[in-house]
C-alpha cells in the first residue's frame, strides 16, 4: 500500500504536471538563448581574452558581481566589460553598407511580396477560377523544393540573362530582391489567404452596399481587418531575407553584399576578429526585436474580435 | 422611396459536376412602403433573393425593377439600397459613429458636418447615442444590432433589405426588437423585404408574407390570409405553432373516411373536392376536445399521450389510431395522458388538401368577412 500522503491526488497530479511542462519548456528557452548570450558576451570581451583556450562563461565572476553590486564597484565593471569591439567594427570591413544593403533588400522584398501576396491571397480566398486548386498546390509545391536545389539553375539562369540580355541581374538589389521574392511569396499568399478567410464575407457585402466597388471593399474594409496578419506575414517575409545567406553568397556578394554574407569579412587570412563579428551581429538583431516590438501587439490582439456575431 | 418587382427571377448555382436551381421562376411585387416578408425553411432561396435584390448575387434569369428603373445588373452600390446583415457585419476597426457614416462617405457628397448630423439623428431615433464613441467590440448583442440599423437608416434608401437580423439575439430581446422594427419601419415608410425562417416573425412583422419553398414561390398574402386561407398544405404547414394536424382521408359519399373514424360532411363541400385522395387539416386549436363518452356521428375517438401546460392554455397531444393529433385547449386541459377522449371539428373550420399535389380545396371560412376588408389578395402560383 502506498501511503495515504504519498497518493497521487489530482492536485499532485496537475502541479507535476505543471512542472514538467514547464521544465521542458525552459530547457528549450536555455538552448535558443544560449547563442545570443554567448554572442554578447563575447561582443563585450576584450579581443586579447576571447583567444584565450579557457574562455569564462561569463563578464564577471560571481566574486567580480558580487563586488561591483555591493560595493558599487563600477571601475571592476569597466575593466571587464569593453564595448571597443561595437566601435572598432564599422573601420574594420564596410559594415554600415552592408547593413543598409540588407535593409534596402529585405524591406523592399517585404514591400513588393506584400503587394503581390495580398492580392493572390484575397483572390484565392474570396473568388473562385478555373485551376484555382492547382494553382494553390502548385505554389505550396515551390516550397517542398530545398532552396539548394534550385541554387545551380537560378545562378546559370542570372548568368545568362547577365550575358544575353541588356538587364544586368547579378549583383544587384532587384536581381536578389526578386530571388527572394520567389521563394517569399508563395508562402505569403497561402498565409494571407488564411487570413482572409477568416474575415466573413458579408463585412465586404456590407461595404459594397454601402457604397463601395468590389476593391474598396478590400482596401478600406478587408485589409484592415487582415492586419495583424499582414504584419505577421510582412514580418515572416523580412526574417526571410535578412537572414538569408545561400542566395546572396553567390548571386550578389559584390557590390550589393548584404550583411549576411558581408560579416564573413571580419575573418581574414591572418585572423578572425570574434568580438567584432558577435558586435556586429548583436547590431543586427536590432532591427528584428524593433519589428517584434511594433508588431507583437495587433498580431496578439487579434482586431478581428467583436464585429461580427456568429 | 419605390416599389421592388421582380420579374421571373431565377438563380441557378453551377458548379463543375452539379446545378442547383436556388430561386425558380419568382414573380413578386414590393409596393412602394411595404413590409415584405420572405420566409420559408432554410434552402428555400429566401437568401438567395434577397442577395440578388442587394446585388450580391448576379441574376441566372429574369429582371430586378426597382420603380420605372431596372437594376438587374447594376452593382450594389449604385442600388441606393441599406442592408441588415445576420451577423451585424459590423466593421470592427471603426467606432459605432464610423461604421454609421461610412456608407454615408462612400456614396453621397455630403459634407462632414451634415454626414454627422445625419448621424446624431439616426443615433437618437435608435437611441444609441452613447455607444456612437465605442467599437463594436465594447457593445452587447443588442447594442451591436441598432447600430447596425442605425447604419441602414442613416442613408435614407430606397429599400431596407434585412437578412435574419434578429436571429443572433435571445428571445426576450428579439420579441422587444421585433416591436421596434415595425415601428421602425411604419415611422419612416421605406420598402422593406426581410427575410427569415422564424414563422412567429412572418406572421407579426410583414405587411405580406411570401412563402418559398424549393427556391419556388407558395403563396404571397397578408400574414391571416396565409394563415387561414393556404394554397396549400405547405404553407398550412409551415405557418401556425403548433403546426396544422394533417389526417389522411378518403372521400365516400358525403363523408371523409379515416381508419379510426367517418366525418361525414355536406354535400356541397363533398362535390367540389377535385379528388377523392385527402388531406384533412385542421388548426389545434380548432379541435374540440371532449372527454364526454358520447360517440356522436363525426366524433373522433382518441388517446391523451402527452399535456403539456402553458399557463393560459394547453398542448394536448393525442393518439388517433396511428396518428398524432395536436390540441390547444384554453387554460388548464382536465385530461391526463391515457385519457380516452374524443374529436370534433366544425366543418366550417376544416382544410382540405389533395393528397398528390398539396393543393388547397378547402380553407378554413373563419374571418373571411375580415380578409376581405384586408389588402391584397391570395396569390396562388
Amino acid at each position: 500500500m502506498i501511503p495515504e500522503e504519498w497518493r497521487l491526488t489530482q492536485d499532485r497530479a496537475d502541479f507535476l504536471f505543471d512542472l514538467l511542462s514547464r521544465g521542458v519548456l525552459g530547457l528549450f528557452i536555455v538552448l535558443a538563448l544560449f547563442p545570443i548570450y554567448w554572442m554578447v558576451m563575447i561582443s563585450l570581451r576584450n579581443p586579447e581574452e576571447i583567444g584565450t583556450s579557457d574562455p569564462s562563461y561569463f563578464v564577471l565572476s560571481l566574486d567580480e558581481l558580487r563586488t561591483v553590486v555591493f560595493e558599487g564597484d563600477l571601475d571592476l565593471l569597466a575593466s571587464e566589460v569593453d564595448f571597443a569591439n561595437y566601435v572598432d567594427m564599422w573601420d574594420q570591413i564596410p559594415l554600415l553598407e552592408f547593413y543598409v544593403n540588407s535593409l534596402i533588400i529585405a524591406g523592399v522584398t517585404t514591400v513588393l511580396a506584400l503587394a503581390v501576396a495580398i492580392l493572390g491571397g484575397y483572390a484565392f480566398s474570396r473568388h473562385s477560377f478555373p485551376g484555382k486548386r492547382y494553382i494553390g498546390g502548385a505554389l505550396l509545391a515551390t516550397q517542398m523544393i530545398p532552396g539548394v536545389l534550385i541554387l545551380l539553375p537560378m545562378f546559370l539562369l542570372f548568368i545568362w540573362i547577365q550575358t544575353e540580355t541588356p538587364f544586368k541581374v547579378v549583383d544587384t538589389y532587384h536581381g536578389i530582391i526578386f530571388v527572394y521574392m520567389t521563394f517569399t511569396v508563395p508562402v505569403a499568399i497561402w498565409m494571407l489567404r488564411g487570413f482572409f478567410d477568416s474575415i466573413p464575407a458579408s463585412m465586404e457585402e456590407a461595404a459594397r452596399v454601402d457604397g463601395c466597388t468590389r476593391f474598396q471593399a478590400l482596401y478600406r474594409v478587408a485589409l484592415p481587418m487582415a492586419a495583424p496578419g499582414i504584419a505577421a506575414t510582412g514580418m515572416f517575409v523580412f526574417l526571410t531575407a535578412f537572414n538569408e545567406v545561400l542566395f546572396a553568397g553567390i548571386l550578389a556578394g559584390g557590390e550589393v553584399t548584404p550583411f549576411s554574407i558581408g560579416i564573413s569579412r571580419f575573418q581574414t587570412q591572418q585572423t578572425t576578429y570574434w568580438g567584432q563579428m558577435m558586435a556586429a551581429s548583436s547590431v543586427a538583431t536590432i532591427p528584428i526585436i524593433i519589428l517584434f516590438a511594433l508588431f507583437q501587439r495587433p498580431i496578439v490582439e487579434g482586431l478581428t474580435e467583436g464585429g461580427v456575431k456568429q | 422611396m419605390s416599389d421592388v418587382e421582380l420579374d421571373q427571377l431565377t438563380k441557378v448555382y453551377q458548379s463543375s459536376d452539379e446545378s442547383v436551381t436556388a430561386v425558380d421562376d419568382l414573380d413578386l411585387t414590393v409596393e412602394d412602403g411595404e413590409f415584405l416578408v420572405l420566409v420559408g425553411p432554410s434552402g428555400c432561396g429566401k437568401s438567395t433573393t434577397l442577395r440578388c435584390i442587394a446585388g450580391l448575387e448576379e441574376v441566372t434569369e429574369g429582371a430586378i425593377r426597382f420603380g420605372d428603373t431596372e437594376v438587374t445588373d447594376d452593382r450594389p452600390k449604385d442600388r441606393d439600397i441599406a442592408m441588415v446583415f445576420q451577423n451585424y457585419a459590423l466593421y470592427p476597426h471603426m467606432t459605432a459613429r464610423q461604421n454609421m457614416e461610412f456608407g454615408l462617405k462612400m456614396s453621397t457628397d455630403l459634407s462632414k458636418e451634415e454626414r454627422a448630423d445625419r448621424v446624431d439623428d439616426a443615433a437618437s431615433t435608435m437611441g444609441i447615442e452613447e455607444l456612437l464613441p465605442d467599437k463594436p467590440k465594447a457593445l452587447s448583442g443588442g447594442q451591436q444590432q441598432r447600430v447596425a440599423l442605425g447604419r441602414a437608416i442613416v442613408r435614407d434608401p430606397a429599400v431596407f433589405l434585412m437578412d435574419e437580423p434578429l436571429s443572433n439575439l435571445d428571445a426576450k430581446l428579439r420579441a422587444q426588437m421585433r416591436t421596434e422594427l415595425q415601428e421602425l419601419q411604419q415611422d419612416l415608410g421605406v420598402t422593406t423585404v426581410y427575410v427569415t425562417h422564424d414563422q412567429t416573425e412572418a406572421m407579426t412583422m410583414g405587411d405580406r408574407i411570401a412563402i418559398l419553398n424549393h427556391g419556388e414561390l407558395q403563396q404571397v398574402g397578408t400574414p391571416l390570409e396565409c394563415y387561414h386561407q393556404p394554397a396549400n398544405q405547405f404553407v398550412a404547414g409551415f405557418l401556425g405553432e403548433p403546426t396544422m394536424n394533417f389526417l389522411e382521408v378518403g372521400l365516400s359519399d358525403d363523408a371523409l373516411v379515416h381508419d379510426e373514424f367517418v366525418l361525414p360532411i355536406s354535400s356541397a363541400l363533398a362535390d367540389s373536392m377535385g379528388s377523392s385522395e385527402l388531406v384533412l387539416g385542421i388548426r389545434p386549436e380548432d379541435v374540440i376536445l371532449s372527454t364526454a363518452d358520447d360517440a356522436g356521428d363525426g366524433a373522433i375517438p382518441a388517446t391523451v399521450t402527452v399535456v403539456e401546460p402553458m399557463g393560459d392554455a394547453s398542448n394536448v397531444y393525442v393518439d388517433v389510431g396511428t396518428s398524432s393529433v395536436t390540441v390547444s385547449v384554453e387554460g388548464h386541459a382536465a385530461v391526463n395522458p391515457g385519457d380516452e377522449v374524443t374529436l370534433a371539428v366544425d366543418e366550417s373550420r376544416l382544410h382540405l388538401f389533395d393528397r398528390a399535389t398539396g393543393e388547397s380545396y378547402k380553407h378554413s371560412d373563419v374571418e373571411a368577412a375580415a380578409l376581405d376588408d384586408a389588402d391584397g389578395a391570395v396569390e396562388a402560383p
